[in-house]
């Protein structure tokens, strides 16, 4: 109403007929000619000049709709009517037209005819387009003597027999044919459609599009060359427009597949993109014979899509899709071999991590077997797949129970990955891989007599695999077996000169052998062992493997230690000239001496300490952190609690000098969260003192959050506000962490308990009591518990210390206490004295609100 | 994008089969004239070049083929070998099926 209010203004109508020709004009857009002619006739009264158009407009309209529904009779009298009313040329369409439909050809192309010949000003251009189509779908030749077979009998007969050439791949005779059609012809369009196909179906895209852009718009040839371009140069489809955009895929599938398809893959897209992917599936299902298929064809290509999809989706999507397949195979209801065998594929490999091994198992093994009917699979291809399910079930389940890495790993599940890995192994003896995992596995389960059979295997097997040799070399190294191991390195050396790790195994092979030596008194062996290792050294020093400095301070010490004290003390000289500061030099000393003699006290110790109480510095802190890191590491490792302790007090003197960004970085970074996070906190706490928004240091001070302060709303809005610094000042380094942060936030992983249904009241166990001491069986139970009180059984007193300081924080160290005096005996932890009996209580009711875990921290330490 | 629909050979196709079509397919498409199907062809040849990596792209590959059903459906289409032409007679019906649109 507005709208006819403002636009009364402008004509100055009355507001009641500026309503009345807009609802005309609506009509008009609708193709409601009747309406429209009802609705403008009384205007015209008004105003002729204005109005009279849109009255032609209807009356043409409503002709035309008669003519396309066969009502010849009836359009005829709208054209008289019409002929009272409108010019005489914008009637020769119209006219064409209905003669088009009269039994009549003969009046219908001599109007043709004329209109045709008649200069262009008297019918628009799109007008003698669509005439001219009229003509094509109707007329292959002309009627012999006709009037206009002269004019229009050999540009017809060209554009049928150009159409028919193509049909017949006869391509050099359509430019023969499409001769006939001169270029100011009414129907040179239908020539461009026809080169435009000659194209297409000579391979060659360019040309054919450039020859179907240029087609009149609306004509016929534009309309189904709309199929072609889809094909050829991947227009889009209006999928806005359903019924055009079917109309468009349905000839493309006419032409490519077969004709009766667009409807259903439109309606299975819809359903895709509107997140029903189970329905879009069951579509094609439902509709499609050989759907789903594995063949090279376009339903091979779609039902690959329905199952390579999920791996694409948000955790959430895919979870809903993969049930609905779990539930057509739990129904045993797959349709074909095909659809069966790549749902247990799906299933293997979107496997979660915490699922039982035994599925795994059986989906993939599953899968290999209808592979083998369906494609008579390879030894290859079965021994590639049963590597693979030997490393998945040889992944590691990470440490015990209580965080701390004392243990060795635990995998998912050791027999079955050794079971399927040996059967890779069989099915092909080439495979590298099968062998290669295999050795790990024993490795980790310390089935040495069955790893060194193993390498020996391989040795054979893969004589020039550099892969091989340097597994061999470390097995060699294990049973102390120096010299075999040098010469495998030299041969994996010879294989690839830039290996570095080969180079850095050779490096402490030849350093191990001489200590041996030292050891036995064979000193020029022992000086011999060391002589090649001086074209191997680096200048590097903060390379603790390969510098110079602290190869000259080992061979010093051992010489101090086992042969000629003077040339070790030279040497310890030299080393110390060379290395960055005393403290390093010291520190690698002391820590050496202990390793060599497995001693707690060194004779540098007393000179380390006054050195460390002189000038901390962090740079220099970064250093001595990584040499206590390095002797940690080694296999031969000593309890280093006095050197962190000495370390810590170290570090807390170094944070409260002044130190650069980047120096503050390195030491936070090699403390992170541990033993050392008190260093790290000091570090950051100093930093942020001095730049009280620093991003980085803040991200690093929320990492170091203790997990009971951990709030994931709280946490989202403090990692955005760190990002929001982080962008304006452009740290990508730190942006990429939060938003890797922020991410795990908002999609967490699924909390396997979600599923479990707490609800129901005969879910609810009244809860065991103690009070009679521990079931006997508790420790069956707890498979982590009883790994414990074995290592601790056996542990020293210096790993005891450790393990009090690595525990976790919260556990009180009485607790630890208790587990090591029960290990030692034998037994568990006695139960705390029972407390006196609590009177009768009812029944509990069921609980209401699912039971969760506790939220973990899942920032906790990752960014170190 | 499926490494056997853009090399234009059959799953079962052999070493020297595969071998053949992907240096046919880079003559036709070199890195000047066209780079993007240069890419392409490589990267598929790498793909199934041996029989090791054929069973390991046929284990474990986890690209989808397209976007959704339809973008597979006609990615796979401009992919494959051109079709035949219409016969007369379907196009014309063809033809009369467009003046309707």
């Amino acid at each position: 109403m507005a709208e006819a209010i403002s636009i009364s203004a402008q004509s100055g109508l009355p507001p009641s007929i500026v309503a009345a020709e807009q609802r005309t004009r609506e009509y008009l857009a609708q193709s409601k000619w009747r309406k429209a002619r009802e609705q403008v006739k009384p205007l015209v009264k008004l105003d002729r000049a204005r109005f009279l158009p849109m009255l032609i407009e209807a009356n043409m309209g409503l002709a035309r709709e008669m003519v396309a529904k066969g009502h010849v009779a009836e359009a005829r009298q709208v054209l008289a009517y019409l002929a009272t009313i409108a010019p005489r040329e914008q009637l020769v369409g119209l006219e064409v037209d209905i003669l088009g439909r009269s039994d009549d050809s003969k009046d219908f192309l001599g109007k043709f005819a004329t209109v045709l010949s008649s200069p262009t000003g008297n019918l628009a251009e799109a007008e003698r387009v669509r005439l001219a189509d009229q003509v094509v779908l109707a007329f292959a030749s002309l009627p012999a003597g006709h009037p206009a077979e002269t004019s229009l009998g050999p540009q017809l007969r060209g554009i049928h027999e150009a159409l028919q050439a193509v049909s017949r791949q006869e391509w050099d005779r359509v430019p023969e044919w499409l001769r006939n059609i001169p270029h100011r012809s009414p129907f040179s369009h239908w020539a461009v459609f026809i080169k435009g196909l000659a194209a297409f179906h000579t391979v060659d895209p360019e040309r054919a599009t450039r020859f179907f852009s240029s087609l009149p718009a609306e004509s016929v040839p534009e309309k189904a060359s709309r199929s072609y371009l889809l094909l050829a140069n991947g227009t889009d489809l209006p999928l806005n427009k359903p019924r055009l955009a079917e109309s468009i895929l349905e000839g493309a599938c006419r032409l490519a597949i077969q004709p009766g398809v667009a409807g259903l893959l439109l309606r299975a897209e819809q359903l895709w993109q509107a997140g029903r992917h189970g329905d879009s599936y069951r579509v094609l299902r439902n509709s499609v014979g050989p759907f789903p298929s594995d063949g090279g064809d376009w339903l091979g290509s779609v039902s690959e899509f329905y199952f390579q999809a999920p791996y694409g989706m948000s955790f959430a999507q895919r979870e809903d899709y993969l049930e609905f397949f779990h539930d057509l195979r739990s129904r045993g209801a797959a349709k074909n071999r095909i659809e069966e065998m790549q749902m247990l594929r799906l299933f293997a490999l979107n496997e979660e991590p915490d699922a039982s091994s035994s599925d795994l198992r059986s989906h993939w093994e599953g899968f290999l077997s209808i592979h083998e009917q369906v494609r008579k699979s390879s030894s290859c291809f079965k021994s590639i797949a049963y590597t693979w399910l030997g490393q998945q079930l040889a992944r590691s389940r990470g440490s015990s129970s209580f965080g701390m890495r004392l243990y060795p790993d635990r995998l998912w599940d050791a027999e079955g990955a050794c079971h399927c890995l040996e059967k890779a192994k069989q099915l092909d003896p080439r495979n590298l891989a099968a062998h290669l995992q295999l050795a790990k596995v024993y490795e980790v389960l310390n089935r040495k007599s069955e790893r060194n059979r193993l390498l020996d295997e391989m040795a054979e097997q893969f004589p020039e695999e550099k892969l091989v040799l340097l597994e061999n070399a470390r097995g060699c190294i294990e049973r102390k077996a120096f010299t075999k191991a040098l010469e495998l390195l030299e041969r994996a050396r010879s294989v690839d000169q830039l290996d570095p790790a080969a180079l850095e195994l050779m490096v402490s092979t030849r350093r191990q052998l001489a200590r041996q030596h030292f050891q036995q008194r064979r000193l020029d062996k022992a000086r011999r062992a060391l002589e090649p290792l001086e074209g191997l050294l680096t200048d590097q020093a903060d390379d603790l493997q390969c510098s110079r400095w602290t190869a000259w301070l080992r061979q010093g010490l051992l010489e101090r230690l086992h042969g000629d004290a003077a040339q070790g003390q030279a040497l310890l000289d030299r080393a110390r000239a060379a290395s960055p500061h005393a403290a390093a030099f010291l520190l690698f000393a002391h820590l050496s001496h202990r390793v060599y003699t497995r001693q707690a006290d060194s004779p540098f110790l007393a000179e380390l300490k006054v050195e460390l109480a002189r000038e901390p510095s962090a740079a220099r802190g970064v250093l001595l952190l990584r040499i206590l890191g390095y002797w940690a590491s080694t296999p031969d490792k000593q309890p280093l609690g006095a050197e962190s302790g000495m370390l810590r007090k170290y570090l807390k003197a170094a944070a409260k000098v002044p130190c650069s960004r980047a120096e503050a970085k390195g030491i936070v970074e090699l403390c992170g969260p541990g033993e050392f996070e008190d260093s790290a906190s000091a570090f950051i706490r100093a930093r942020l003192r001095h730049d009280p928004k620093d991003p980085l240091f803040r991200l690093f001070q929320h990492m170091l959050k203790p997990a009971w302060e951990y709030d994931p709303d709280e946490s989202r809005g403090q990692l955005k506000a760190i990002l929001e610094e982080a962008q304006h000042r452009g740290e990508q380094e730190v942006i990429q962490k939060l938003q890797g942060l922020i991410r795990r936030l908002d999609h967490p992983p699924p909390n396997p308990l979600d599923e479990i249904n707490f609800e129901g009241p005969d879910d609810w166990e009244e809860p065991p009591d103690f009070e009679d001491g521990l079931p006997a069986n508790l420790m069956g139970d707890v498979p982590e518990l009883a790994e414990i009180m074995e290592m601790l059984a056996n542990a020293s007193e210096s790993d005891i210390r450790e393990f009090k300081k690595s525990r976790p924080k919260g556990m009180p160290e009485f607790v630890v206490d208790m587990l090591v005096e029960s290990a030692r005996k034998g037994g568990l932890p006695k139960p705390f004295p029972p407390l006196p009996a609590p009177p009768p209580k009812p029944r509990p009711p069921a609980p209401r609100v699912p039971r969760r875990p506790p939220e973990e921290n899942p920032n906790q330490g990752r960014l170190f | 994008m499926n490494p056997y629909l853009v090399l234009g050979v059959p799953v079962q196709a052999d070493d020297q089969t595969i071998r053949r079509a992907y240096l046919e397919a880079i003559k036709q498409a070199t890195p000047e004239k066209n780079p993007a199907r240069f890419k392409a062809v490589s990267e598929a040849y790498e793909r199934i070049k041996d029989e090791s990596s054929r069973c390991k792209y046929e284990l474990f590959h986890q690209e989808s083929p397209g976007a959704s059903p339809l973008d597979t459906v006609l990615r796979h289409l401009r992919m494959a070998a051109k079709p035949k032409p219409m016969s007369m007679e379907t196009m014309k019906e063809f033809l009369h099926t467009c003046s309707k649109m």
